[in-house]
């Protein structure tokens, strides 16, 4: 177990420094932040000058070397853009796309569950039928386009939802909330939305798939036959089993949300990390996106640390064993 | 070219706007101004951004000396007045009676302190007060600058110079604009304390920037609009869904695929300018072998009748006609109209002739044309890209072998044009003074790092006639001197075609009809003449 764990731990360490290199190396060719600390109107002495001051001119290995020491002192640098530390406007950006993300998924969890359980016990009906054609729309639907759809028929037609921002903030200190005034609740509905739609078809088919798999199973079958109710076998047994790989999958998606919010970011104005990486790209902004990069890495590495251990927890058999895989 | 002009709704619609909007508004009379726009001021601080959408938020906070009144000439604002006292030494008396948001009294000293500030090492306004040698207070409201050399557009260059407490510098630590390179995190990035009609009330950069009528504004507004609420919306599409549902008031610089669909809806007004930006391409004439291409390792670009050849297949009418949507005006010049040295005569167009540019590039020694690349931003200018790829496709009917490389802004400076990397490229280029001395003296002229002649010179052009003609109107000080030798530079320029020119950008505007905006041709949006009924 503690080898276990020491292995684990060793193998993200590894990762997060194969990726701090690549985010490091990949962004000096993306464009140079000269522009925009220096201007368009700059003589080549002068940014000769600024390019010596900030190490640009040193070795690659060298300029990383210095980044990885203070990265590791927690000191992501300067944004270019901004003018402002890029810890200070990571912290700021969280809030955002954390609460997005986990109301996104709560939708789709809340859709998605119930939806897949339907249409697995209601096999060949129209209705679940019409569920499956829909999900089909859900998983292709680039949310960019979905997000513009919404914003057409809430905000331009209907003049219910506001099609940018968060709307109203509260500030709690350590984080700022949507979720306790009326404005923000509605600035969120919408990108929520564009968000959760992949998500929920996902779920659902998924669901689907599994509980078919369950309700063939033996205990099923003797469940029924011990004459339980429909009720008790669905959702007691079969139900529950079902949902152990869904629980893990949401999980990871829930990392990938985070992570790839961008579009949807983008198409609503949602102040969060997504349109802030957005905006760093289109100004070379090269710090910002490097401790972008870094920082969902790291969610990555700890979901699927977490994951890992979580089976551990879960199937008891991967414990006591010293089966070389998981030793 | 069509122009639509601005439209008034139907009275009864208008009616309904108007009630809705002061339903939104809340049970207070307070007049809230909403801006959506394409991107962020970058910072608070006066000095640190030459950007023109930071420019036009912090005029909203800070002024200057000099401003421009409706018809663009140069009036007073924070100086009441000016005089000459030699060539290299202009008195300013000041405005009396002015308080800084924080209730400081405007004087000499301020303006002394911000020329220090816009000079120092970290500044982006360098450019502006670089040929300011010193700065005399004679007292509290007179102050006098003295130049490095004669200089015909110092009010020009003043008029960016945003005037900063020397105090609240002081106190908080400011006195020169944010050292990036120092990792430092200033005050006044976040911060603003102006002379101005609005006061900074809050800042969530990228998100919101809120602006507060400052009661004791000394000047006169058009409107009385009491609150401005100023918000980057990035996204092309979700900007104009929210101007037409009534989020926000107005939005700045419209792009011309979008102006088609907000015409004819009757709740949206549009304003429409000609812009102070001309596209054009420019060529490596500098190279002995072309850099990026391939013609038998000459440069074909040296050969006037190749440069010619370009001008002929390039069909710019087409170009604005679709690319542009008809909201840009073709031209055959590199300088915008309204710019001191321009000359109407020039807006001529070469003419599109792809037989006449073929016959051209065989006369030149290149019958089956010849191969190069040619280097475009992709989000620089507007439609950059599609202009591009229009130009690339008529190009090739004339024989020429191009491949199109697009990039974004950040990689096409930084790594083509700055280091004089590119063999044809696109450039826009806006006159920041309504005057041609400067594109002359910073794109034309030979490259001259020390004196900063030739900045931009990605062409690397070198004609010492037209520099000793570009040196001679730069240093004529009186306007009609100046304007006669300008226009016979840009003369001597298309008649050399130096320059492949394309079209005059126009600038849309979109707003609820109870807006009234007047558009300055440089982007620069005047707070000031502002109104909403």
């Amino acid at each position: 177990m503690v080898s276990f764990l020491a292995r684990r731990l060793g193998q993200a360490m590894i990762v997060m420094l194969v990726v701090t290199a690549v985010a490091f190396v990949m962004f000096r060719f993306l464009g140079d932040p000269l522009l925009v600390v220096l201007g368009i109107d700059s003589t080549e002495a002068q940014r000769q000058a600024v390019r010596a001051e900030l190490g640009l001119d040193r070795s690659i290995p060298i300029q990383f070397a210095a980044y990885l020491g203070s990265v590791l002192q927690g000191d992501f640098g300067i944004s270019y853009r901004l003018g402002r530390a890029v810890e200070t406007v990571l912290i700021e950006r969280l809030p955002a796309t954390v609460e997005l993300a986990v109301t996104g998924m709560l939708i789709a969890v809340a859709a998605g569950i119930p939806a897949g359980v339907y249409a697995a016990l209601n096999r060949g009906r129209l209705a679940s039928r019409l569920l499956l054609s829909a999900s089909l729309f859900g998983i292709s639907m680039p949310s960019f386009f979905m997000g513009l759809i919404l914003i057409w028929l809430f905000s331009v037609k209907l003049g219910w939802l506001p099609s940018f921002g968060r709307g109203q903030v509260v500030d709690l200190g350590w984080w700022t909330t949507g979720l306790l005034s009326a404005g923000g609740l509605k600035a969120l509905v919408m990108p929520a939305l564009t968000l959760a739609a992949f998500q929920i078809a996902m779920i659902m088919r998924l669901v689907r798939a599994e509980m078919l798999e369950v309700v063939r199973t033996d205990y099923i079958r003797f469940a029924r036959a011990r004459g339980l109710s429909h009720r008790a076998v669905h959702y007691r047994h079969a139900l529950r089993n079902t949902l152990i790989p869904v629980v893990t999958i949401v999980g990871l998606q829930l990392g990938s949300i985070i992570a790839f919010a961008v579009i949807t970011e983008a198409v609503f104005q949602w102040p969060g990390l997504g349109l802030l990486f957005l905006q760093s790209v289109a100004a070379a902004d090269v710090s910002m996106m490097s401790a972008y990069l870094i920082l969902i890495a790291a969610l990555f590495v700890a979901i699927n640390l977490v994951v890992d251990l979580l089976y551990l927890v879960i199937d008891p058999r991967l414990r006591g064993r010293s089966d070389p895989a998981w030793s | 070219m069509s122009r639509p002009k601005t439209r008034r709704p139907p009275v009864a619609l208008l009616a309904v706007t108007v009630a809705g909007a002061l339903a939104m508004a809340g049970p207070t009379a307070a007049k809230t101004l909403r801006i959506g726009a394409q991107a962020d001021a970058g910072t608070m601080d006066p000095h640190a951004q030459n950007i023109q959408t930071t420019i036009s938020v912090l005029s909203m906070m800070y002024e200057a000396l000099v401003t421009r009144d409706k018809s663009l000439a140069k009036a007073p604002q924070l100086a009441t007045g000016w005089e000459i006292l030699g060539p290299n030494e202009w008195r300013f008396t000041l405005r009396p009676d002015v308080k800084f948001h924080d209730g400081a009294a405007f004087g000499a000293d301020d303006v002394a302190m911000s020329i220090a500030r816009a000079q120092s090492e970290t500044s982006q306004f360098k450019g502006f007060v670089s040929n300011i040698a010193e700065t005399r207070i004679v007292d509290d409201l007179t102050i006098d600058i003295v130049t490095k050399e004669p200089d015909p557009v110092l009010l020009d260059k003043l008029g960016y110079l945003f005037i900063m407490d020397k105090d609240w510098a002081d106190a908080n630590n400011v006195r020169r604009p944010q050292d990036l390179k120092e990792k430092e995190e200033t005050y006044s990035v976040l911060n603003a304390n102006g002379t101005g009609p609005y006061v900074l009330k809050s800042r969530e950069p990228d998100a919101r920037t809120v602006l507060v009528r400052n009661a004791d504004y000394w000047g006169a507004l058009d409107g009385d609009i009491d609150e401005i609420v100023f918000q980057p919306i990035s996204s092309d599409p979700t900007r104009i869904a929210a101007l037409v549902s009534g989020q926000i008031d107005l939005v700045t610089a419209i792009p011309s695929q979008n102006v088609a669909g907000l015409e004819a809806n009757p709740d949206i007004k549009l304003e429409v300018t000609d812009e102070f930006r001309t596209l054009f391409f420019a060529f490596d004439v500098g190279s002995e072998s072309l850099q990026h291409g391939d013609a038998g390792g000459k440069n074909p670009f040296q050969d006037r009748r190749v440069r010619q050849a370009v001008n002929l297949a390039l069909d710019s009418e087409a170009i604005v006609r679709t690319v542009m949507r008809g909201y840009a005006t073709p031209t055959g010049q590199i300088l915008a109209p309204g710019n001191v040295g321009y000359d109407r005569e020039l807006d001529a167009l070469s003419g599109y002739d792809p037989e006449a540019a073929k016959a051209l590039l065989a006369e030149a020694g290149y019958p089956d044309g010849f191969a190069f690349t040619l280097d475009c931003p992709n989000n620089r200018y507007i439609n950059d890209e599609q202009i591009c790829r229009a130009a690339a496709a008529m190009l090739a009917q004339v024989g020429l072998d191009v491949s199109l490389n697009l990039m974004p802004r950040a990689v096409y400076f930084g790594e083509r044009l700055w280091k004089r990397d590119s063999t044809m490229f696109l450039m826009g280029f806006n006159s920041p003074f309504f005057d041609g001395t400067y594109m002359a003296q910073t794109m034309v002229m030979t490259t001259d790092e020390e004196s900063g002649e030739g900045i931009y010179n990605y062409s690397m052009n070198s004609d010492l006639e037209l520099d000793a003609a570009i040196r001679e109107a730069r240093g004529t000080l009186d306007v009609e001197g100046r304007h006669r030798r300008l226009q016979a530079v840009y003369r001597s320029i298309k008649e050399n075609v130096l320059y492949a020119p394309l079209h005059h950008q126009v600038l849309v505007y979109a707003m609820r009809p109870n807006v009234g905006v007047r558009i300055r041709p440089d982007n620069w949006l005047e707070i000031r003449w502002v109104t909403m009924d």
